[in-house]
């Protein structure tokens, strides 16, 4: 912490820190965010609403408590951002579409119920692909979010906009969503912490459901420490999401303790620095690896055969559960509807549904609706949705059988740094570049990716993996493993 | 394998979707890449792989009312047609 730095470039610590000596108050790094987002949001995009009276007031209450003597929790006052498709009551909610521009909900998510009742103050909605879907935020209907690190990249996706706020200091933390890679990629790409929990930790409960058996919510932030704190406060047990597992929840916390890297087993995935790798982010990754093996650790190659048909399982699943989920979005209960428009002539019922979907969804959307529908169809359903089931669960068992020996396995987070605007049009090519990040949601895995250095001038990201519930031990392992980066540095 | 055009609009109106002329070709196109990738899936050998009671299995909720702190005000405040208190909808025949 220098003398000069804002409140905006604090991580949760340091407010809290701050907070607690009265050094300064809630509304100082409040208005140092929105400041913030004001100088660099022509240029970053990386927010979808902004409500300045709302933030300021949240911040003046939590003020208030304080001078009172009652403060909700350490989180109380620290500025948060949420991306675009949790529900916050009264704030436009829209998941990056245009079917749900206008729409309000009348109440929080389970998360950012969490937040709020541990006094949070909750800065702004961040942009993100359309549903969740996409790894560049380059398919919201509200426009690109840039990468900070440079302006002609991509931020990564889905929660780019997340990833932004907290890399460009316009937010102290954020809540990103992940399906398969949606926090992690994009901190990788924007050089900040992202953490996907176990599936089953964080109620999605007020989470615009994208794929439901994949889905996890989870932490975007500056350090690991940062991203433990935001994780404990989201991570409980929720009977309105029926995945909510109570028993689970209550062995997180009991999986924790310092973790020592000597001695500690190490799984290194042998296709992580296969063919498809960039040779900058496969360089940082190694040495990483060998300051790791100097601290201790015993790190050995390990090959899981059935992975590389993760990929393959992830595009089946997630468009068959996308189609199902995306149903609910017809023109008539809330979010855009043809029967508003004056210039469209609607004959019947039928036309609402398929009229205000056609307008309302991206092309991104489409394409997945459509492909889910055929996976998942009647002389299909067979060759490719139960058959990628089956393998998933095949790849769990690999997994399960894999932690009996290792307590993480590492890999890139990313084949690549982040890429340029557009340069991915062909949506395959897009998609395999979630190879590393697709088979923990497919197992249900903790999984962080952590900054691991730059290449030319663009951050990588280091994943870590670690076995279901034990997501303590992960994250202990990544502020280890942290140290030892910003030592190499 | 190329979808034909016949199967992506009978796709799209099974989703409720209406696709342009150009839309129909790029979609068809790519939706071919992409079945053409996970075709590999088959080569798995899933002999005894069962689909039922992988670490959780169904919750049911007990078949009682809760109230709801929501109004039906602010429920229906999203609906595009409401009237008396109900949504309003279109009517289903011509």
């Amino acid at each position: 912490m220098t003398i000069n730095m804002k409140l905006n470039e604090f991580t949760i610590k340091e407010v809290v820190k701050g907070l607690e000596e009265k050094r300064f108050s809630s509304l100082d790094v409040t208005k140092d965010c929105l400041n913030s987002i004001k100088k660099q949001e022509k240029d970053l995009n990386a927010f979808i609403t902004v409500t300045e009276e709302l933030v300021l007031k949240q911040a003046k209450e939590s003020d208030s408590r304080r001078a009172k003597g009652g403060t909700l929790s350490t989180l109380d006052g620290v500025p948060v951002a949420i991306k675009d498709n949790m529900a916050v009551k009264d704030f436009p909610t829209t998941a990056g579409s245009k079917i749900l521009e206008d729409f309000v909900p009348s109440y929080d998510a389970f998360v950012v119920q969490k937040l709020k009742e541990s006094g949070a103050v909750i800065i702004g909605k961040t942009n993100m692909d359309e549903f969740a879907m996409g790894s560049s935020t380059e398919s919201s209907h509200f426009g690109s979010t840039k990468n900070p690190h440079d302006l002609e990249r991509v931020p990564g996706g889905s929660s780019g906009g997340s990833a932004v706020a907290v890399a460009a200091d316009e937010a102290i933390c954020a809540l990103g969503s992940d399906t398969g890679g949606s926090i992690r990629q994009p901190a990788s790409f924007c050089g900040v912490v992202g953490f996907k929990p176990t599936y089953g930790a964080v109620s999605r409960n007020g989470l615009f459901a994208m794929a439901s058996s994949l889905d996890q919510i989870g932490p975007i932030t500056k350090t690991v420490e940062d991203a433990e704190i935001l994780f404990e406060n989201i991570c409980d047990y929720d009977k309105k999401d029926s995945t909510s597992n109570e028993k689970g929840i209550e062995t997180v916390g009991k999986n924790n303790g310092n973790i020592d890297l000597k001695n500690l087993k190490v799984g290194v995935l042998k296709d992580g620095f296969g063919d498809g790798v960039e040779d900058g982010v496969k360089k940082n990754v190694v040495e990483t690896v060998e300051r790791l093996k100097k601290e201790g650790a015993i790190v050995e190659e390990i090959d899981i055969e059935v992975l590389k048909y993760a990929l393959a399982v992830y595009y089946v699943l997630m468009p068959v559960e996308v189609s199902s989920n995306l149903g609910r979005y017809d023109g008539i209960k809330y979010g855009y509807s043809v029967e508003k428009e004056k210039d469209i002539e609607i004959k019947n019922l039928l036309d609402v549904y398929s009229k205000s979907r056609t307008k309302g969804f991206g092309a991104e959307a489409k394409r997945r609706i459509i492909l889910g529908a055929y996976a998942s169809s009647a002389g299909y359903i067979d060759q490719y949705y139960l058959q990628a089931k089956k393998v998933a669960v095949k790849i769990r068992q690999e997994f399960d059988k894999i932690f009996e020996n290792y307590d993480v396995i590492i890999s890139p987070t990313a084949p690549t740094t982040a890429f340029k605007l557009g340069e991915k049009s062909d949506p395959l090519s897009m998609y395999l570049g979630d190879i590393f990040t697709v088979p923990a949601n497919i197992a249900g895995l903790p999984s962080i990716s952590i900054p691991c250095g730059k290449v030319d001038g663009l951050p990588v990201g280091l994943q870590i993996t670690g076995q279901r519930w034990e997501d303590k031990k992960v994250l202990s392992i990544a502020r280890a493993i942290e140290k030892v980066i910003s030592g190499q540095e | 394998m190329k979808l034909s055009k016949e199967q992506i609009e009978k796709l799209a109106g099974l989703v409720r979707l209406e696709l342009s002329e150009e839309e129909k070709e790029r979609f068809s196109g790519e939706i071919a890449s992409i079945l053409s990738y996970v075709e590999k899936l088959g080569e798995v050998d899933v002999k005894g792989i069962e689909l039922d009671g992988v670490e959780i299995s169904n919750i049911y909720g007990k078949d009682k009312s809760e109230p709801c702190e929501i109004s039906q005000a602010e429920l229906l405040k999203n609906a595009p047609m409401t009237e008396d208190g109900f949504i309003k909808v279109k009517s289903v025949l011509e």
